[in-house]
């Protein structure tokens, strides 16, 4: 980590620490997933190549930490494990319990610094604690400079009112109000001493500095590839968090919930599947699980680990796998594997790898090669080289217009 | 694959497509003076040390005409086609890998993919129009060639042109090699598909 | 090498394919005058006959079967093999393609020795008349 890092680090977000190996533009370039950025109130996250970094001021919101599916960002002070204990106890015993945020009611019995960082867990831990309702205290978010993460908080409530119907909740038990927007409370004046303030610095300074090169000490050890950071599969908390709040309850109604909204997915594989692994291996969370058994291939999926990122639908070549149009909430609790696909193995008697089935449209090369195995990629490749041989296109004088314009 | 095959899509490969580097190193191969002897896809093998099975530079064997008769002179014809990578302008490889480990480089026009980030998913060898990215069955990686760029670095030719007996390959500038070919008054000859745009030229 | 070429094959003409019915791909048997059974080639089907696979090539003038010599091993590490006892490393694919010595012809009268060129002095083997069948 060069210096410029570390200055950075130091002076915007040793709060916030980023699982990269859980983010889906991380793992593959074609997912089109930009929630955090989106949502970030002060457009402090981008997207790149190398996955996602925090790269500007940090305000430590937590929002993103909320947004983000696949639990990337963490942050170290008041993660969600703390707020979910300030909900148990200042919830015990209580009538109403108003949640809001900085620029809303600063009295309420929880405050966040964006409604934007509550997470369905906490909502469900909220209920649980035996309140009779919750009132989310809300300003007019798009007048606030963190507008950005409004629909994110829409959302929220509405997959929150979701899972209450699944645990048998009324209706009226989550209550959105709407409160004028209040200015940014500052600290009354206080006098402080010389010394106070450069102690103060002193202290912060340490504790960062030492945050920081904590992370310097490792750097020599030889960088990990690719592909030993996308095999980590790190843990979802939030999805763990969840799951704790939901055991409490006894029964779970059955609730659909359009699969564009929903914080899981149902899959289904079609026949095209070409047991490629690659859904498995970049699937964030490992929902996607193979195995190659002695005569078939088992494709299996559990649909409690599933976050709904769409990175198997997304870099899925022959387009075998999708997505359903609405999801089961109550696939949360499914910690069984589902059989989405499964064939009969077969060994390329070419280039010796394992395939499955036939692949609809690739011809096998010669009639004396009927009856052995060749996989649809050798197949593939063979067809190739006698397109390039038979079509006589090697021996044309001139190619497409395009090239005519090459050659000028 | 469907009927259609493996493709990518046109606004996919245009996507992946970014502003041409300042230059495109690539090669010009004489067919008409090949003679099969395969010494490139030795010497290339040689140089990069690839295992058995996969082989940067394959030459392609095309026979024209029939001799049926020994009373009849006999009108046979053999080509030999060599076929490294193409480098394209566009390369599908590029396109359709799923973790972008394939770039093209900015300075010398060369495709190559980063065996750190290659998970062996074989889309490359999908898509590419002449199946030229190879897997490595013990490094579990996809292979192709790379117009020796660990030569070109240091200013030398890449292998398969050092070593080719007929003197018919060249290296060079995409540019420069297109001069040339016009002097010599040479040929061109159009090998396989042209929708990615491949830089190898080939004349005849 | 093996990359390139990891078997050999027999090589003939379409007119010949054509009498015979066979295409590329395909197993045809070939038997010389002296050739005889040798239990430890592969491709040895019995009273001399050899089995080999098929090329179908203008290439080769009518009448002609041409094949890659030098394939086939059974030696030189192609088959599991112990010095003092350990096991030595052995790649099955050297031992790919076809064995072909056994079709060259034998001098007639010594019997113990294959014909050779009088001026090189290497095995004779352009003028060995052969038996080709389809298998």
């Amino acid at each position: 980590m060069g210096i410029a890092e570390v200055a950075d680090r130091v002076t915007n977000n040793h709060n916030m620490q980023i699982e990269v190996s859980l983010c889906a533009p991380f793992r593959t370039p074609k997912s089109g997933c930009s929630i955090c950025a989106d949502i970030c109130p002060i457009g402090a996250i981008r997207i790149s190549g190398n996955g996602v970094e925090i790269a500007g001021k940090c305000i430590d919101c937590g929002v993103c930490v909320s947004g983000c599916p696949n639990s990337v960002f963490r942050m170290k002070e008041r993660n969600d494990e703390k707020i979910i204990e300030e909900i148990k106890a200042r919830g015990k015993g209580q009538e109403a319990f108003r949640i809001s945020c900085q620029r809303g009611d600063a009295r309420a019995d929880l405050s966040v610094p964006c409604l934007g960082r509550l997470t369905e867990a906490m909502f469900v831990e909220a209920i649980k604690t035996g309140i009779s309702r919750i009132e989310i205290l809300q300003p007019e978010c798009r007048k606030c400079p963190n507008s950005k993460a409004s629909s994110h908080i829409e959302g929220m409530i509405s997959r929150a009112l979701a899972i209450y119907e699944m645990v048998d909740a009324e209706k009226d038990k989550l209550i959105v109000k709407k409160i004028p927007l209040q200015p940014l409370l500052k600290e009354p004046g206080k006098s402080v001493s010389r010394r106070e303030l450069l102690s103060a610095f002193r202290t912060k300074a340490v504790e960062v500095a030492a945050a920081c090169l904590s992370e310097v000490g490792t750097e020599g050890e030889g960088k990990e590839t690719f592909r030993e950071v996308i095999n980590k599969r790190p843990e979802n908390f939030k999805r763990r968090l969840l799951i704790q709040a939901l055991e409490g309850f006894p029964s779970l109604k059955e609730v659909h919930m359009p699969s564009a909204d929903a914080m899981l997915a149902e899959i289904e594989v079609s026949s095209e599947c070409t047991a490629c692994g690659v859904c498995v291996t970049l699937c964030p969370t490992g929902a996607l699980t193979q195995e190659w058994e002695e005569e078939k291939f088992c494709l299996s999926f559990k649909p409690s680990v599933c976050t709904n990122c769409r990175v198997c639908v997304e870099v899925c070549m022959p387009e075998a796998i999708w997505i359903k149009d609405s999801a089961r909430l109550n696939y949360l609790m499914e910690d069984r594997e589902i059989k989405v696909f499964e064939a009969k193995r077969k060994t390329c008697s070419v280039c010796r790898i394992d395939f499955v089935g036939a692949v609809k449209g690739l011809r096998p090369f010669g009639d004396s090669v009927a009856g052995a195995d060749i996989c649809p990629l050798c197949i593939d490749r063979h067809n190739k080289q006698m397109a390039i041989i038979q079509k006589r296109g090697f021996m044309r004088e001139t190619g497409s217009p395009h090239d005519e314009r090459r050659l000028k | 694959m469907s009927e259609r095959g493996a493709f990518i899509p046109e606004e996919v490969l245009e996507a992946s497509f970014k502003k041409p580097g300042p230059k495109q190193y690539t090669l010009w191969v004489d067919l008409e003076h090949c003679i099969g002897c395969q010494s490139c896809t030795m010497g290339c093998k040689a140089e990069n040390n690839t295992p058995v099975g996969v082989d940067y530079n394959r030459v392609i064997e095309i026979e024209e005409g029939e001799f049926k008769n020994p009373k009849e002179k006999p009108e046979v014809r053999v080509y030999f086609v060599p076929m490294p990578c193409m480098h394209c302008g566009k390369p599908a490889c590029m396109a359709a890998c799923p973790v972008g480990a394939i770039t093209k480089r900015e300075e010398d026009g060369i495709v190559l993919i980063d065996k750190d980030k290659c998970i062996g998913c074989r889309y490359c060898a999908w898509a590419c129009p002449y199946g030229h990215p190879q897997f490595n069955a013990e490094a579990k990686v996809m292979e192709k060639c790379t117009l020796c760029v660990q030569r070109v670095t240091k200013g030398l030719r890449p292998a398969c042109v050092e070593t080719c007996t007929a003197k018919v390959r060249f290296f060079g500038e995409v540019n420069d090699l297109t001069k040339l070919i016009r002097e010599r008054r040479a040929q061109r000859a159009f090998v396989g598909p042209t929708t990615t745009e491949p830089s190898v030229m080939y004349t005849k | 090498m093996a990359s390139i070429k990891p078997q050999n094959y027999a090589e003939i003409n379409p007119a010949d394919a054509e009498r015979m019915g066979v295409k590329t791909g395909d197993w045809v048997k070939a038997k010389s005058p002296s050739s005889r059974h040798t239990p430890y080639y592969s491709n040895s089907l019995g009273d001399g006959w050899y089995k080999y696979q098929v090329r179908v090539t203008s290439r080769i003038r009518p009448g002609l079967f041409s094949i890659c010599q030098s394939y086939g091993r059974f030696g030189a590490g192609a088959r599991k093999w112990y010095t003092n006892g350990k096991e030595q490393p052995h790649d099955e694919r050297i031992g790919a393609g076809f064995h072909i010595n056994p079709l060259y012809m034998t001098d007639p009268v010594l019997k113990n020795i294959v014909m050779i060129d009088p001026v090189g002095g290497a095995t004779q083997s352009f003028g060995t008349p052969l038996r080709l069948e389809r298998l």
